[in-house]
């Protein structure tokens, strides 16, 4: 209160002179009676009344009960949701595991314990969080003290800047932005307090291992962690937040190792004490982020630049200074380093090639198809010659390298080139950075280079900052591990390195990923050189790089995808996408991962604050759908349990691309709803019920196959999947919000023509289509079957199998042909669609037209006869294995059986067993009713024929759904087998009867 | 703002009838609408324009209050452009780094009652809005708010004494739990910031926040805080390069880590010789070893006159007259939902506190203008013995803690029926009946031993959950299994010290300030509310020797603790080998002579020796940093004592 009346007082004071006001009472006393003073009086008299009106309006506001402003909320927007922890704990959901948080870098607050005279008043005040009061009254000061020193990256001498401690170092980074304050509600609501809350508040500017060192962070982490196992007795949940994921990483790594340079828990500590690893946005793999804040200091909206900006050292006159300090303490941060892209260019892309090469900006504008870019290719498909946006070159230099072809970019090594010191006068203020050794010579190079990619930055980095990268290079390692068990990497630079460090031996333990996705996210860069002058860093972001195409989003000089603002998807998702699913060589046990994707959904409006829907990096902690997963975590739930993977159509996790979109559509059948949703972000997709408008869809996109997924974006795989809809019933929501439900009829990308007269079908325009809603529909063939087979090993696989990519073999890769070069019926074949050609070739003169509707039909009747004769139960081994089932490698059956070709099926039956087999027929159809009406969670353990459940039938995902359970009825050995052998804990055996059993 | 120059403008352009407003002005008299005369003022502004020169009452307020406000911004401004430092003395944390002193020895500060925060985690509809927030300590807005509510949320649950359902009332953690009480009222940020002048960081120093509201055991059973302190502990030593640790308890917290240490070795899992390996010294600062009379006075009728309680509630909205009574009922209904408070009670019977004719402190001079005086001689000779002598005629009986005046009035019977219920507040004395009351009355006189039947009559519930937590007498025999149990663990009289003969025990407390030692009390005036029916007679007074005032009679002490409870332990319960200490830990006393701050500039004193005060005072901060960079107790000098302890101790006699 006194800050802001004395703001107000300056602004009085600045309009009318203050200094007579105080002379003012002796020498007006004598007259006041009589006369009034015009400036003086009026002066006083005015500022009294502002006074009196502001303790008003103060005191009314002081009185105002606290639910007024939510009152005032739900009168304009409507009731607000009730936030998770309220409904939870209707559910009766209670505190059971402790639970850690572990926040990211930048949030956690830092505060100053020793520091130079000129902030002698600021013991234990918060230099960073809090109102960063003092950024403003002494910038240079405040520098200062948040740097560290350059060459050990510890402590400068004379000043001691420590985490704050407690669930106060990160529950807020400013006044009304929180950070962790909203989880923390909803955990106290169902019973969480401190004893069992952790905040594993740490210095965030420090190496992983130097915290240790210096504070004993990771010591105070351990013990916190194992005293609250111990008073709860129950295994404790991480949280880490943003870089928090790796530094815990690190942390599961040291704990584990032998004592001097870990903390000596021994081989199973991970496994004793932590239950699940919940991460939010963890930049495991890095993020391209981190390169331009280093290379320029340049990450636009990290908070450092929030901070300053607005502050006295954004005049013009010192922009450039400001960058100079902020890039000079930034790079005292061994933190940084940590963050730096990891796995080179197999992760990352090469010059060529880079996993997200299918992304589809999410920003489209309108534009004319461009069908002259269109060649046929071989195999009939058309396809486009559009230039794709090379993501992989994370920093090139002008928009014109980031899109030429590899092969015209000409480029000179830096490595090796000679730095100079050859600028003029060095007497550039006193701000010093690394750049001035380089001299304009080693600037030059560095620019003729043109095209960096992952692994490229690291050598530019070693180049342009030579000193930082040796004190990160004792730190942080990038690479990909090529042998885990070299012993090289017990060292502690490869803990946070996920693709260089196995996960701890801990099977029970859960790994989640959650992120947001739907944001714009930076991941490459196109820069320029700076005219070389002494006071400039010489690299700046090209921010006149402006396209938007279907294809690529660069703008202001960035290039982006999906993610969260932050962290692009691949970052966030590949290692608990692939890298860790499964027993890998990174995850030895085979814990289990998951992935839980937020849809971003930006809030209505201001009222709303930061919604309770976002993806945003930070603001998703405010996300009322990854708050629930917390906690029903934290109160003792799996990740079964949540409902396992949850994805998101608009998506695509680049380098798991197959896997996904395999994933997709079992999620989509396994929740009986073919949901449809917001492709990505206003995606222009002309769908209707009847017709797509292909006016708005550039032509490319329409024709190329839609099997083929290299080259399939969002658009295609709506047609696609919409497809499988046609001739259900179905609901369509359009963007004026209203619902039209009825038979789909037909998707098209066909032009659609306006002058055509309106039928009785009704149209929808893709403009305003919002989402299609089917229930109930399988959405792939058949989604049951699909995941029968997803497991089985297919040695052979057909062409359709293969541009279906699905179950693509990781090590089968599709090659483009490519001409050899001293054939000489290239040159010809390359150009003779070139010009004017008109085709004679019809389709028609071959094969019978289809009828896409009536096609649909015919499949699904030849597919359930397929599926008849499939699902018919089998006792013979060789024909389970035909038809798709796994065999477990655990079942124990002896060689022969396994192996032979003899059926000994009956062999040692007596007459009876044979008698029950003939019956067993008639007797399957109650027991199953029986177990259809029990379905829910009741323990059910019916025997019949050759097939005992020896464990409480309950598998949530495959309960109450319809084409399931008449499914069930079909092939209960299948089904047993399948459900048998991806149960945990459960075995497959045949018992000496050659029964199958399902034993714990 | 804008709305008012738009005003303002609006009766420039319609200066339509400014007889009118004269007119108003004329019919209307203060009375009239604020809108009204502003209406008229504006006007008048415009007619002042014109030549119409008047200066009327709302004028002149303006005006005045315009002023003041400038005056105000200038001198905050001033403020603020003031160095952040005025070149005063030097602290002496910045002193000792200059002499080479550095951190060594992690820190563990343990507050005591009342000075940390207590923050609301869960709770009833009313407290919205308030999730994290502190309900104790800190601005204390909320007691102006919601006195009701706040009232509700500290209170415990009167037969459990944890907490009441739906509410979840938590210690703060850190540091920031006892730094400050209020905002500039300091507890342990001196010594916290001294602390750091010498190296010390939140890795190596830690403050043991409890719920200072429980029971000892309870905060375990509840919070598991003896458990996260033993393992904080343990982490320090390790991680500090296996240094033991300095604990420095303030007040109650002095009894709190007694009852860890005994604990910790019985029941924490931790051993026989955990604290000889895990302590080095314990520096209690102004410890209640032996508990407080002013205890007695706050259980039996909420008068504590000074714990920051009332303090902190006397300005505010309940201490008008009307409410003053319901007031007190409601601090005495809450405060006895808190065991800690009955771990304050006097320890030790009779033979620590005196009986009807004898107390220890007998000879105690309570003329504090003479007994400065004779201070200062005494430490020259020897001639004023006689004066001294000459003066103590007729010894005063501090051992009656709670005596009756003379004048009991006689019951009104007819009264005490008519008015059973008035206001909501129910507190225990409305089922102790008057003919019981009356009785206690006149019983006349109480000592220490009898004390506890006192309070077990009039405070039944309390006394039975508590008791089960303390225990305040004497053990005859130590090795008798039954002092196993935990509610023996806090008192000194009835425990060992744990098995560590190199750990030091210090007590460091202020002296030279008149302490509450015993109290008059009379029956309250029967008014139209049943209230609590005992007061502090504060009119009886005491001429011949100044030792009773208002119904109080004081003795040497910090304000809060007399010398005996603080000093005792040290100066002959534990000193040498004796069977409370058995393994012969070294103990030190330290006192610290009051030295009022001279004027106001100088906040709370450096060299004050009040029972919170002394936290910032320099000596007593550069003993605990001498002690946390390594030095022993010989090193700092041995004993320092001012006060008469010796003496005292002398009178009581125990078995040791």
């Amino acid at each position: 209160m006194p800050s802001l009346r004395r703001r107000r007082a300056a602004a009085e004071e600045s309009v009318r002179d203050p200094d007579p006001d105080e002379k003012n009472p002796e020498l007006r006393k004598p007259r006041r009676q009589r006369k009034w003073s015009c400036l003086l009086d009026n002066c006083c008299w005015f500022i009294g009344c502002v006074c009196v009106v502001w303790w008003a309006l103060l005191f009314l506001f002081n009185m105002m009960p606290s639910s007024f402003p939510q009152y005032v909320t739900e009168a304009i927007t409507g009731p607000m949701p009730d936030p998770p922890g309220v409904n939870l704990k209707k559910e009766w959901l209670q505190a059971k595991h402790p639970v850690v948080f572990v926040p990211g870098i930048v949030t956690g607050g830092l505060e100053l314990w020793e520091g130079h005279s000129c902030a002698e008043d600021l013991f234990r005040k918060r230099l960073w969080g809090g109102t960063f009061g003092d950024v403003y009254k002494r910038p240079l000061c405040w520098v200062e003290h948040m740097s560290l020193d350059n060459e050990t990256g510890l402590d400068p001498p004379g000043v001691r800047v420590r985490p704050v401690t407690g669930l106060v170092a990160a529950d807020y980074f400013a006044p009304g932005y929180f950070v962790w304050a909203v989880l923390i509600a909803n955990l106290a609501q169902i019973g969480y307090e401190e004893k069992a809350m952790y905040m594993a508040a740490y210095d965030w500017r420090l190496s992983f291992q130097n915290t240790e060192v210096r504070d004993g962070a990771l010591s105070r982490i351990k013990s916190n962690i194992e005293l609250m196992v111990a008073t709860s007795g129950h295994r404790a949940v991480i949280i880490p937040h943003s870089m928090g994921a790796l530094y815990f990483l690190h942390f599961m790594k040291w704990v584990e190792a032998p004592a001097p340079m870990g903390g000596g828990g021994g081989p199973d500590w991970c496994a004793k004490h932590i239950k699940a690893v919940m991460n939010i946005g963890g930049p495991l793999l890095g993020v391209p982020k981190a390169v331009s804040g280093l290379f320029s200091a340049e990450a636009r909206d990290i908070a450092v630049a929030r901070g300053i900006a607005p502050g006295v050292l954004d005049k013009d006159l010192f922009r450039i200074q400001t960058l100079q300090h902020v890039m000079r303490m930034t790079r005292s941060w061994d933190s940084t380093m940590s963050m730096i892209p990891k796995g080179g260019e197999t992760i990352w892309g090469g010059l060529d090639w880079s996993p997200e090469q299918g992304y589809v900006a999410s920003k489209r504008k309108q534009n004319t198809s461009q069908p002259e870019n269109s060649t046929f290719t071989e195999d009939g498909n058309i396809e486009p010659k559009v230039k794709h946006a090379h993501y992989g070159r994370i920093i090139s230099f002008g928009k014109d390298v980031a899109e030429a072809d590899s092969s015209d970019i000409q480029r000179v090594d830096f490595r090796d080139a000679v730095k100079g010191n050859n600028f003029a006068n060095n007497t550039c203020q006193d701000v010093w950075t690394e750049y001035h050794d380089m001299g304009i010579s080693g600037i030059t190079s560095v620019t003729e280079y043109k095209v960096y990619t992952a692994g490229d930055i690291l050598d530019l980095l070693n180049y342009v900052a030579p000193k930082m990268m040796e004190r990160g290079g004792a730190h942080f390692s990038y690479g990909i591990a090529d042998s885990l068990d070299d012993p090289k990497y017990s060292d502690y630079k490869y803990w946070s390195n996920p693709l260089e460090t196995r996960l701890p031996n801990a099977p029970e333990m859960e790994i989640f990923s959650m992120y947001g996705i739907g944001i714009p996210t930076e991941r490459a860069y196109v820069y320029r050189q700076v005219a070389a002058t002494d006071c400039y860093i010489p690299f700046q972001i090209d921010t006149s790089a402006v396209e938007e195409n279907i294809d690529r989003c660069i703008k202001d000089g960035v290039i982006t995808v999906d993610g969260d603002e932050t962290v692009p998807v691949l970052s966030a998702g590949y290692m608990s996408a692939k890298g860790w699913r499964g027993k890998t060589r990174f995850n030895p046990s085979g814990m289990k991962t998951y992935i839980r994707e937020c849809d971003h959904a930006p809030p209505s409006n201001l009222l709303e604050g930061r919604g309770t829907q976002s993806g945003a990096h930070v603001d998703i902690m405010g996300n009322f759908a990854l708050i629930e997963d917390i906690m029903r975590v934290a109160a003792g739930a799996t990740g079964e349990e949540l409902g396992g993977d949850r994805w998101h159509w608009c998506t695509m996790a680049e380098a798991t691309h197959e896997e996904r979109h395999l994933l997709q559509h079992d999620r989509a059948s396994e929740a009986g709803m073919c949901r449809l949703s917001k492709l990505s972000h206003q995606d222009p997709l002309l769908t209707d019920i009847v017709t797509i408008k292909s006016k708005e869809i550039p032509q490319q996109d329409l024709t190329v196959s839609v099997a083929d997924s290299h080259e399939s974006n969002s658009c295609d795989r709506l047609i696609y999947l919409t497809t499988c809809l046609i001739g259900h019933k179905v609901e369509v929501q359009v963007q004026d919000g209203s619902l039209f439900s009825g038979i789909f009829h037909a998707i098209s990308g066909e032009d659609y023509d306006s002058s055509e007269p309106p039928s009785k079908t009704l149209i929808i325009p893709a403009t305003d289509l919002v989402q299609i809603m089917a229930k109930d529909v399988p959405v792939i063939r058949d989604g049951f079957l699909n995941e029968l087979q997803r497991g089985k090993q297919q040695e052979l696989m057909t062409d359709s199998c293969i541009s279906q990519s699905r179950n693509v073999e990781a090590g089968r890769e599709l090659e483009r042909w490519v001409p050899d070069e001293d054939d000489p019926g290239c040159p010809e074949l390359e150009n003779i669609f070139d010009g004017a050609w008109n085709s004679t070739f019809d389709e028609e003169l071959y094969t019978t037209k289809l009828d896409r509707g009536q096609t649909r039909e015919l499949e699904r009747e030849a597919l359930k006869i397929a599926r008849e004769i499939e699902g018919e139960q089998t006792l013979d081994l060789h024909l389970a294995e035909e038809r798709g089932i796994q065999i477990d490698g655990n079942i124990e059956i002896d060689e022969e059986t396994r192996f032979s070709s003899v059926y000994r099926g009956n062999h040692e039956r007596s007459y009876e067993d044979i008698v029950e087999t003939v019956l067993e027929d008639e007797e399957m159809q109650d027991v199953h009713d029986r177990r259809a009406s029990k379905a829910e969670g009741s323990c059910v353990t019916p025997t019949w024929g050759d097939v005992k459940f020896c464990q409480q039938f309950r598998d949530p995902r495959r309960v109450g759904r319809n084409n399931e359970t008449a499914l069930v009825e079909k092939d209960a050995v299948n089904q047993l087998i399948m459900w048998c052998s991806r149960s945990p804990g459960l075995q497959l055996r045949f018992d000496p009867l050659e029964r199958f059993v399902c034993c714990q | 703002m804008a709305a008012i120059l738009r005003f303002r403008k609006l009766c420039f352009l319609e200066p339509s009838s400014p007889s009118s407003c004269n007119e108003h002005k004329k019919q209307t008299t203060k009375r009239d609408e604020k809108k009204m005369r502003e209406n008229c003022d504006a006007e008048e502004d415009g007619l002042r324009k014109k030549g119409v020169k008047e200066w009327r009452c709302i004028d002149s307020c303006c005006w005045m209050i315009g002023l003041m406000c400038t005056a105000w911004w200038l001198l905050l401004f001033l403020h603020h452009c003031m160095p952040a430092s005025l070149p005063g003395a030097e602290p002496p944390g910045v002193r000792l780094r200059r002499q080479g002193v550095v951190a060594l020895h992690p820190v563990v500060l343990v507050p005591g009652i009342v000075t940390g925060g207590l923050e609301l985690w869960e709770g009833r509809p009313c407290s919205d809005g308030l999730f994290r927030q502190r309900l104790w300590a800190g601005s204390f807005a909320e007691i102006f708010k919601r006195p009701m509510c706040w009232l509700e949320h500290l209170s415990l649950d009167n037969e459990t004494g944890l907490d009441p359902a739906g509410i979840r009332v938590r210690a703060s953690s850190g540091l920031v739990a006892a730094d400050y009480f209020a905002p500039g009222y300091f507890v342990w940020a001196n010594l916290i910031e001294n602390l750091a002048r010498i190296g010390y960081e939140e890795k190596n120093m830690h403050m043991a926040a409890y719920d200072w509201r429980l029971s000892f055991q309870n905060t375990e059973v509840r919070d598991q805080t003896l458990s996260r302190l033993k393992s904080k502990i343990e982490l320090m030593y390790v991680s500090n390069g296996y240094k033991k640790v300095v604990v420095v308890p303030h007040s109650m917290g002095a009894n709190y880590f007694l009852h860890f240490m005994k604990w910790v070795e019985l029941a924490g899992g931790g051993g026989r010789g955990w604290c000889a390996k895990h302590i080095k010294s314990i520096m209690n600062i102004g410890p209640v070893f032996l508990g407080v009379p002013k205890a007695v006075s706050s259980i039996l009728s909420a008068e504590s006159k000074d714990v920051a309680f009332l303090r902190a509630m006397a300005p505010g909205l309940l201490d008008s007259e009307i409410f003053r009574l319901q007031a007190l009922e409601h601090v005495m209904r809450v405060s006895r939902t808190w065991d800690s408070l009955v771990s304050l009670l006097p320890k030790g019977g009779e033979a620590v506190w005196g009986n009807l004719d004898w107390s220890p402190e007998e000879d105690h001079v309570c003329d504090w203008g003479t007994r400065k005086y004779q201070q200062q001689l005494k430490t020259k000779g020897n001639e004023t013995d006689g004066r001294h002598s000459f003066q103590v005629q007729e010894p005063t009986k501090f051992g009656r803690i709670v005596s009756f005046g003379k004048t009991v009035p006689s019951p009104d019977a007819t009264s005490s029926k008519s008015n059973a219920l008035c206001g909501k507040v129910k507190t225990e004395y409305d089922e102790v009946s008057q003919e019981k009351i009356q009785k206690i009355s006149e019983e006349r006189v109480y000592t220490a031993d009898t004390l506890l039947d006192l309070l077990r009559s009039v405070a039944p519930k309390m006394m039975k959950r508590a008791e089960a937590h303390f225990s305040h007498g004497i053990a005859e025999n130590l090795s008798d299994p039954k002092y196993n149990h935990y509610k023996y663990w806090s008192n000194p009289l009835e425990t060992e010290l744990p098995e560590a003969p190199d750990m030091e025990i210090y007590s460091l407390y202020g002296v030279g300030i008149p302490t509450e030692r015993s109290y008059v009390y009379k029956l309250s005036p029967q008014g139209k509310c049943r209230s609590i029916p005992f007061q502090i007679d504060s009119s009886a007074d005491d001429s011949h020797n100044g030792c009773l005032k208002g119904g109080v009679y004081f003795v040497d002490g910090d304000e809060s603790v007399p010398v005996l409870s603080a000093g005792f332990m040290c100066a002959k319960g534990w000193k040498g080998k004796t069977r409370f200490n058995p393994s012969g830990s070294a103990t030190y006393i330290r006192e610290y002579k009051h030295i009022a701050p001279a004027n106001l500039l100088h906040g709370r004193g450096l060299e004050s020796g009040a029972h919170v005060d002394i936290m910032g005072n320099v000596a007593l901060i550069e003993d605990v940093l001498s002690v946390a960079a390594g030095a022993s107790g010989v090193e700092l000098g041995g004993d320092r004592i001012y006060s008469d302890i010796m003496k005292l101790s002398e009178e009581i006699k125990i078995h040791l």
